[in-house]
């Protein structure tokens, strides 16, 4: 089992922290893995990416500058990097905010993030929703370890939204579809 | 058997200091080491020396002694202290390594008020490196490398560090003497006790700013250097407390 | 699994400066090690120790002389700009033989430079940097897990050798978070009978680097010099991956090792007879080992986010024997798998040829 994957987001839609959750599940599984962050330069303007690397062997490169999954949480981050997506890669799109895309070499995934986030009385949980999605396609880490980490890993002073979370989390599982 | 008047301090190493005839430092080192053989503290003190003409300070003070890079004789004593908080420690700093190189480190270790004793010898002129204007050097005064004299305009006003560091919160005690009469010298004796007592005591933060001699580079006899302090040095470095937490001022 | 803990590389150092049982951190913001002096100002204080945020890097070296020469276990970390500026003080830290470690998380140079990932300062490490004839013992993280298990290393290598250690890393190291064990680890701390610790002793103790007698001086040198001889003899480390049947030996360190690996792994699976030396320690640096491989008809390709400068080790190491070529990134670009494997195919099938310096303009 492989995953190399680039989150990308706006700073406040929560891109880091869904992978990181991801990271966290993945670790209690007893995976190896590299979460790596934009630093620097690279956030200016408010824009949120990290690098999320998940796998039973040890871990080479830490880095994908040309990933095979892109995660991508607007329209903006989506036309900034998708031209980096391995060829033949894939793309994990919030459909709310993100047109389809046109390179025909990439399987793309959509899931309404941003809806379900509103559904669920919480436009913050878009980042869980979209995380489900990609613990879906990619078959990474178990809906347990990711809820596991919810548990055990959110901040302290956003524990009460747990449930929420864990919600957003199936809701992307489930609602997340492949472009035929 | 005759008896016994004088004894040389337990607080020097018996070895012959390297200074020029009539320079300050070697009575500031004799006063350094009485007031900690009399206060019992030469097998718990650990002492700073600079770069500059006491350079040479660890082969004469009688207990540890750690040689620090230029200027930063404050962030030594910083570490020192800190890891060791039940020694005393001291540091010892010419006007070129406190006041010009060192400037930041001892302006620092003021606010943070670092409870460790820092001695300042201002002679207003680089002896060691052969005279060159110090930050210290008088308006007028001659230097190799301000050679009409120090000129305000091109080289801007002496430092005045007793005074500066005063503005501080940290510092507990801060006094500038001139060892440079029988009573200059006890008085400056007695503020290197009463530092130290206020190290030992918990304090914070002590300064001595101490003004000396270089009868070398001055071009002065001993005698001549000793009247050019009382007479014109004093006049831009005045004597006095200028902080002082224990005595009301 | 429980006991893996996803962290920081940065976190990582500070938990491993714990487990090494250090005294005293002294430093001063730089990105993007700036982690480190962040969590230790909460760990070192809950645990009686002393922390202090310097005025300035110069001061932050010179307060862990004066810490390390009292005897305690002082450390202090920076970037790259940070660490130039305290390399005064290594020299005198060094000169005095005193034990210290010193953490420089890399970032891209020359001058201000950028503050994304770089190994622009090997030279600068390896080579001694300051003034004087000294050497930093030098050693490269490539994982989180290094960077936590580095740590206790250093300070054993700076007590057993009296020798400043420095933990070269970079920003890659410094910011990615793994999966690590925060294992136990068995701390021997030294004696120091030589520290300034104002303890009463037999003789008054003299932490000094000034000596103004030339065969004093040079007798100095001599021990330090002998030092670095026998830790060569004792502490050379490097991992080989893939290098038995391989015709092209990879050479790298840190983050490039890393990739070299991935490198490896993509190219092995293309049918290249390619392999990775990941050198741990860089001083003392491994030429024996590496002639060893040259005599064995291997050619070397090494790989650093620099404009090539551990390139003319590994150049010196291999004697004339076999060939040696470059390939570098630098600014904070962080090099590929797919540039680096499309330069080996070219180097596999053209080297630059034994005795030629590939990398020069």
């Amino acid at each position: 089992m492989y995953t190399e994957a680039v989150f990308v987001g706006m700073g406040g839609q929560g891109a880091l922290l869904a992978a990181q959750i991801l990271a966290h599940a993945a670790v209690h599984e007893g995976k190896n893995v590299v979460w790596y962050p934009a630093y620097g330069p690279e956030t200016r303007g408010g824009t949120a990416t990290c690098t999320l690397i998940i796998s039973d062997e040890q871990i080479g490169a830490p880095i994908a500058p040309n990933p095979e999954i892109l995660v991508a949480f607007n329209q903006t981050m989506l036309d900034k990097y998708i031209d980096q997506v391995k060829p033949g890669g894939m793309v994990i799109t919030n459909s709310d905010l993100c047109e389809p895309i046109t390179r025909e070499d990439l399987t793309e995934y959509r899931v309404p993030a941003s809806s379900i986030a509103l559904e669920l009385g919480n436009p913050k949980v878009l980042n869980m929703a979209m995380a489900g999605a990609l613990a879906m396609v990619a078959k990474s880490v178990e809906s347990e370890s990711v809820n596991w980490a919810l548990e055990n890993q959110l901040p302290e002073k956003i524990k009460k939204t747990i449930p929420i979370n864990m919600q957003a989390l199936e809701l992307g599982k489930e609602r997340v579809q492949k472009t035929e | 058997m005759m008896k016994q008047v004088f004894k040389r301090t337990e607080g020097l190493k018996d070895k012959e200091f390297h200074y020029c005839g009539g320079c300050l430092h070697s009575v500031v080192h004799r006063l350094i080491g009485e007031v900690l053989e009399e206060m019992g503290l030469l097998d718990c003190t650990i002492g700073i020396c600079p770069v500059g003409c006491a350079v040479f300070m660890y082969d004469y003070i009688n207990t540890d002694m750690i040689e620090a890079s230029h200027g930063r004789t404050p962030a030594v004593a910083t570490a020192a202290k800190r890891c060791n908080p039940d020694k005393l420690v001291f540091a010892y700093q010419g006007d070129g390594d406190l006041a010009s190189i060192g400037m930041a480190e001892i302006v620092h270790a003021a606010a943070r008020g670092e409870n460790a004793t820092f001695i300042f010898i201002n002679n207003g002129i680089y002896g060691m490196t052969g005279g060159q204007m110090a930050p210290t050097t008088l308006v007028g005064q001659k230097a190799t490398t301000c050679q009409f004299g120090r000129d305000p305009k091109v080289h801007g006003m002496p430092m005045k560090m007793a005074e500066m560091l005063s503005v501080l919160d940290k510092p507990y005690y801060i006094e500038r003497l001139a060892p440079t009469s029988p009573a200059g010298v006890n008085k400056t004796k007695a503020a290197i006790k009463k530092a130290f007592q206020y190290q030992l005591d918990g304090k914070g933060f002590q300064l001595l700013e101490i003004l000396c001699t270089c009868p070398t580079q001055w071009g002065m006899t001993p005698v001549q250097a000793l009247n050019h302090v009382d007479e014109v040095v004093k006049q831009t470095y005045p004597l006095g407390v200028f902080k002082d937490g224990g005595e009301k001022l | 699994m429980s006991n893996r803990k996803l962290l920081k590389g940065n976190v990582a150092f500070c938990y491993g400066a714990m487990a090494a049982k250090v005294d005293a951190f002294f430093g001063y913001p730089i990105t993007p090690q700036n982690e480190v002096p962040e969590y230790l100002s909460v760990l070192l204080p809950e645990a009686g120790k002393v922390f202090v945020q310097a005025e300035s890097e110069v001061a932050a070296i010179n307060m862990v002389y004066g810490a390390a020469a009292t005897g305690h276990r002082a450390m202090t970390s920076s970037s790259s700009p940070g660490v130039s500026l305290k390399q005064e003080g290594l020299s005198y830290i060094a000169t005095c033989e005193l034990p210290a470690v010193l953490i420089n998380v890399q970032r891209a140079g020359p001058g201000l430079g950028g503050i994304l990932a770089g190994q622009g300062d090997y030279f600068q490490t390896v080579k001694g940097g300051g003034h004087g004839d000294y050497h930093l013992i030098t050693i490269a993280p490539w994982s989180v897990q290094d960077a936590y298990d580095f740590v206790p290393w250093a300070f054993e290598l700076a007590e057993k050798y009296r020798n400043p250690v420095c933990i070269l890393a970079d920003g890659v190291i410094g910011q990615m978070q793994e999966a690590i064990e925060l294992h136990d680890v068995d701390v021997k701390i030294s004696e120091k009978p030589w520290a300034a610790d104002g303890k009463k002793k037999a003789e008054k103790a003299i932490v000094n680097s000034l000596w103004v007698e030339p065969d004093k001086l040079e007798e100095v040198n001599r021990t330090l010099h002998a030092k670095y001889k026998v830790a060569k003899e004792n502490e050379i480390k490097f991992e080989e991956y893939s290098v038995e049947d391989a015709d092209l030996v990879l050479v790298a360190y840190g983050t490039s090792a890393r990739i070299c690996k991935s490198v490896v792994d993509l190219g092995r699976k293309q049918g290249l007879k390619i392999g990775l030396l990941r050198l741990i320690t860089l001083f003392p640096f491994p030429d024996k080992e590496i002639l060893r491989l040259s005599e064995a008809g291997k050619n070397f390709l090494t790989v650093e986010m620099s404009m090539g400068q551990m390139v003319e080790d590994v150049f010196m190491s291999v004697c004339g024997k076999s060939s040696v070529d470059f390939y570098g990134r630098t600014g904070g670009n962080i090099l590929t798998v797919s540039e680096i494997l499309d330069y080996a195919q070219k180097v596999i099938k053209d080297p630059c040829g034994p005795c030629t310096r590939s990398w020069e303009i």
